[in-house]
């Protein structure tokens, strides 16, 4: 297995106008690492993860993504690199119906391996089976979920980000939406988490990162921050 | 004082219009037409809901095949042969605008994309100055197209109006079928909901979007071509058909295929039956249509919520 990071990203900045967003981040995401976002609204995992793929442009900073500099390049090349976006707004195309959803998105991976393939993204959603036919305007918030996640999947990635994986969905939901992020994570594939549930998502991941006003105040071991709870109630406001 | 019903068959006789052939033509010239206008209108709207572009240079390709068409049928002596060679020049003409003029115009508003196409309205028609002049043109219909279908001891039906009828059936399913039922469709209503996402996808939005604008340009051109035949050819012809274009995508609802079905047939008929039964008002009927539609539903037909 390959050494190299998917994702490196050098001390990124942002600007929104004049409001300066992102203050020098440095990240990096290792093959099958899973790595959770943590911060408050409004200090820059939105921003971060948008920089990462091409929907925001830095105002300084590299992304480098397998060792290439994709630093301001259009999002489609950056998702064709095996990155794969879960939105906080989900995005579901409306006027798709749920098949049509997953196979606009589909792709082999770069490597060539089509391991998502329709089968596999509907046996791990089992809901979406239901509603293939539906349209993406139909569906319920968790099932809209689902089919974000089916979705990204669908373009077999290297890395998937997931941007509020379980955001205003019911409790059952949630449950259920972890334990399928529990599966994916199993295949090896390397996952960037945002979402509220910190003690799930410190759970989850091997490395945990907080954002603070767009710094980084917090890098390590997500086993170390669950136990470190000051660190909570000083960034996470819990 | 003559008998009642005498006086009804004066009035059957007088009223041409009201014998039963009369309609079938009317109606037959109303769908026909109606076909043909969707197959433009259909290129407008869907360069609008996909891309969000006011192409007012939409006409310019629907001249351009006409133009096309005759030139091309005066040298090859066969109109079929002028359309398979027309129409990739069409797209291809379509496809350079794209690349050279429009791809510029995606992060501008509608007002300077009116601006830029009305301006490729005027080089267009410079263009075809210089080419063609301003003479009035006209194309033979192949020999085999030629006749006509007898309805009535009077009445008959040229075979080239229902065979353009035909060709924009074929067009019309060719274009459901791939808006629908392929990938690239699902690309392009993904792209057309939501471009973003479509981009974080992986879709290449602006290989995308030049693929819709030459389909469009292909639409209007490929009418212009079969029509010419029917339509003579002369300076203007884009105009003419861009305005009528325009209100049936108004009619439909901004954007909606399904929509310039409806608004095409809709103007289709009330142009026929208009241009016979009230002549001194045909000019206002396509536009008497469009204001009574807007009046029911502001957004159109097939249209979403009024912003």
């Amino acid at each position: 297995m390959s050494t190299q990071p998917i994702v490196d990203i050098r001390d990124l900045h942002v600007h929104y106008g004049s409001s300066h967003i992102l203050h020098g981040i440095n990240l990096t995401i290792g093959a099958g690492e899973c790595i959770c976002l943590l911060g408050r609204n409004g200090m820059g995992k939105t921003t971060t993860v948008r920089s990462l793929f091409g929907l925001a442009q830095p105002s300084a900073g590299n992304i480098t993504i397998f060792g290439d500099d994709r630093t301001g390049v259009a999002s489609h090349i950056i998702a064709r690199q095996g990155l794969a976006l879960v939105s906080e707004n989900r995005d579901i195309f409306p006027n798709l119906t749920v098949m049509e959803n997953l196979v606009m998105a589909a792709r082999v991976s770069k490597s060539g391996s089509r391991e998502w393939s329709l089968e596999k993204t509907l046996s791990t959603f089992p809901k979406l089976t239901e509603r293939l036919d539906h349209m993406g305007d139909q569906l319920s918030g968790g099932e809209q979920q689902m089919l974000a996640i089916g979705r990204a999947l669908m373009t077999n990635p290297e890395l998937l980000v997931l941007d509020e994986a379980t955001e205003g969905l019911a409790p059952m939901i949630r449950d259920e939406i972890w334990s399928m992020v529990r599966a994916i994570r199993a295949t090896g594939m390397a996952t960037l988490i945002i979402d509220k549930n910190i003690s799930t998502l410190l759970d989850i991941s091997d490395r945990a990162i907080i954002l603070e006003k767009g710094r980084i105040v917090y890098e390590g071991s997500a086993q170390e921050l669950a136990k470190k709870t000051e660190l909570h109630a000083r960034y996470l406001g819990v | 004082m003559p008998p009642p019903a005498k006086k009804r068959g004066r009035l059957f006789i007088w009223h041409k219009h009201m014998e039963l052939s009369f309609y079938l033509i009317q109606a037959l010239n109303g769908v026909q037409y109606g076909f043909l206008l969707f197959l433009v209108a259909s290129g407008l709207t869907l360069v609008f809901g996909v891309m969000g572009i006011i192409n007012l240079a939409h006409g310019s390709f629907y001249m351009i095949g006409a133009y096309l068409a005759y030139w091309l049928s005066a040298m090859t002596g066969n109109l079929f042969i002028a359309v398979l060679l027309g129409l990739p020049l069409s797209i291809a003409v379509g496809f350079a605008v794209e690349r050279f003029c429009i791809s510029f115009l995606y992060a501008r508003d509608h007002l300077e994309q009116v601006l830029l196409t009305y301006g490729l309205i005027l080089i267009f028609n410079e263009g075809q100055r210089i080419l063609w002049g301003n003479d009035v043109y006209g194309v033979a219909i192949p020999n085999w197209l030629s006749g006509s279908i007898t309805l009535t001891d009077t009445q008959s039906y040229p075979v080239y109006r229902l065979f353009i009828s035909f060709a924009c059936i074929a067009v019309a399913v060719g274009l459901y079928f791939l808006i629908h039922k392929t990938r690239l469709g699902m690309t392009i209503r993904a792209g057309a909901s939501n471009r973003e996402m479509a981009q974080a996808l992986g879709i290449d939005i602006n290989n995308l979007f030049a693929a819709v604008f030459a389909l469009g340009a292909g639409l209007a051109a490929f009418s212009g071509m079969i029509a010419a035949p029917v339509e003579a050819v002369y300076p203007g012809i884009g105009e003419n058909i861009l305005v009528v274009s325009l209100v049936i995508v108004v009619i439909g609802g901004i954007g909606s295929i399904r929509g310039a079905f409806a608004g095409a047939m809709m103007i289709g008929l009330a142009d026929a039956f208009g241009k016979t039964l009230a002549p001194d008002y045909a000019s206002f009927i396509v536009y008497g249509v469009m204001a009574a539609v807007l009046v029911w539903r502001p957004q159109g037909i097939f249209g979403g919520s009024p912003q």
